[in-house]
């Protein structure tokens, strides 16, 4: 398929223009890479205006690798000691879904499950594929794609259900000399698991998508008018 | 300067014109749906109703026990305050800032924002220090994580119920309004309409 200048969609930046990314005010960027510490000020609220989130790709990719590296000690690490007058028990991010699981709260364990084991995994996963989507310049469904930022986007809250359960329940279960739970180390990995997860999806640009799109119909556009020129010439002989 | 008209997905980057909408509709972008702007009620007192009701909440939600257990004659309560002093004490600071920030710094910077922001458009007041009001709203607004502390509250319940005595606190049910005005008030607010009302020499 060849698009032409007339059905290629406009993006702003391909026009040289910019929404400002805090009131929507469209200027006009004049280069699309400015120069270092060049500066550009929004005329309505005198915001910076980026033609893209500044640095997206890098500081999403340094988030991301964070977490990955923070996921493996928020699993293993337990994030909860409970002990009582009898016995000590550690407990881990899975363990305590086993114990819901055993104790007959099947739809309680499942939703713990999905909020902490599956949903870091998934959002980890995914936003690996876009980044490496967006650094390999694949054109591959920008809307399947933007479809699964938001997804993550609206997902990445509820990893921090354990937190927030692990923080009630240590402040609910201080039994004086009977039991007594604390927060260990494991929950603070996952918290900051969750943190930077949510961070790293914020840093991305879903922009960024539809760039590769864009820069292929480009490229398909010159591959045409090469031919073409060749095909005229041809006749031309 | 270019006209205050054109938009840009910021999502996608499609450059469009704005359509004139009724009252109650919303426009999204062609190419990636995401949500540009909305037509909402001309006067602020919706989001001014929201965001007063939510502020009550709020208090409410944090002088109150959110759950009580009673084991051997020993009455433990927990309201927010209490959580936090308790990680605190645990040598968990950093859990400790999460809590306070998600559950009572971010909503309240966010409550404050809006009310702020509000009250200037509402009364037409000289608006000053609009874009950080608005700046600030947005970059907590992520951070305000009330309806996953609702949820893990509800299933420590479930999970504390069949060992001990467990009572739902006051705290509860504030927290459960808040979250519903929270979501009336993004629902019912413009961005769009807020920044078309602001001049270009005011801010
Ligand atoms: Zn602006
Ligand atoms: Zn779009």
């Amino acid at each position: 398929m060849i698009f032409t200048q007339r059905n290629q969609p406009p993006s702003a930046r391909s026009l040289g223009l910019g929404g400002c990314e805090v009131c929507g005010l469209v200027s006009r960027l004049p280069s699309a890479n400015p120069p270092l510490n060049y500066l550009q000020l929004c005329a309505r609220c005198h915001s910076p205006l980026h033609s893209r989130k500044n640095k997206s790709l890098s500081r999403s990719w340094a988030l991301l690798v964070t977490a990955y590296l923070l996921y493996i000690p928020a699993n293993m690490l337990p994030i909860m000691d409970t002990s009582s007058l009898f016995n000590a028990q550690r407990d881990t991010i899975m363990s305590g879904i086993i114990y819901l699981w055993q104790s007959g709260s099947w739809s309680l364990a499942l939703l713990v499950f999905f909020a902490s084991i599956v949903t870091p995994l998934f959002k980890m996963i995914t936003l690996t594929f876009l980044l490496l989507s967006i650094q390999f310049k694949n054109a591959w469904h920008p809307l399947q794609r933007t479809k699964l930022y938001r997804f993550l986007h609206s997902i990445g809250r509820w990893s921090m259900l354990d937190i927030y359960m692990v923080a009630i329940l240590v402040t609910l279960v201080q039994v004086k000399s009977l039991t007594v739970i604390k927060a260990s180390p494991g929950a603070l990995a996952f918290a900051a698991v969750v943190v930077l997860t949510m961070l790293a999806v914020e840093t991305f640009d879903p922009r960024l998508l539809w760039d590769s799109v864009l820069a292929q119909n480009n490229q398909l556009q010159k591959k045409f008018h090469i031919d073409n020129e060749k095909a005229l010439k041809e006749q031309h002989e | 300067m270019l006209p205050a008209l054109l938009i840009a997905c910021n999502q996608c980057d499609l450059l469009q014109y704005e359509v004139k909408l009724v009252e109650g509709e919303k426009a999204c972008c062609s190419r990636c749906n995401a949500l540009l702007y909305k037509n909402t009620a001309p006067h602020y007192n919706q989001e001014i109703a929201f965001t007063v009701s939510a502020i009550i909440m709020l208090i409410i939600a944090n002088m109150f026990p959110i759950a009580t257990i009673i084991v051997q004659g020993q009455v433990i309560d927990a309201t927010l305050f209490d959580i936090i002093q308790t990680l605190a004490m645990q040598q968990q600071n950093s859990l400790a800032l999460l809590v306070f920030i998600t559950l009572l710094l971010a909503p309240t910077v966010e409550l404050l924002a809006m009310a702020y922001l509000l009250m200037q458009l509402k009364w037409g007041w000289p608006k000053h220090y609009i874009t950080q009001a608005y700046r600030l709203r947005l970059s907590v607004k992520t951070w305000v994580l009330t309806d996953v502390f609702m949820l893990g509250v509800l299933v420590d319940l479930v999970k504390l119920t069949p060992i001990v005595t467990v009572k739902v606190g006051i705290a509860v049910w504030a927290l459960g309004g808040l979250i519903i005005l929270l979501t009336a008030l993004s629902q019912a607010f413009d961005t769009r309409k807020m920044w078309s009302q602001i001049d270009f020499h005011s801010t």
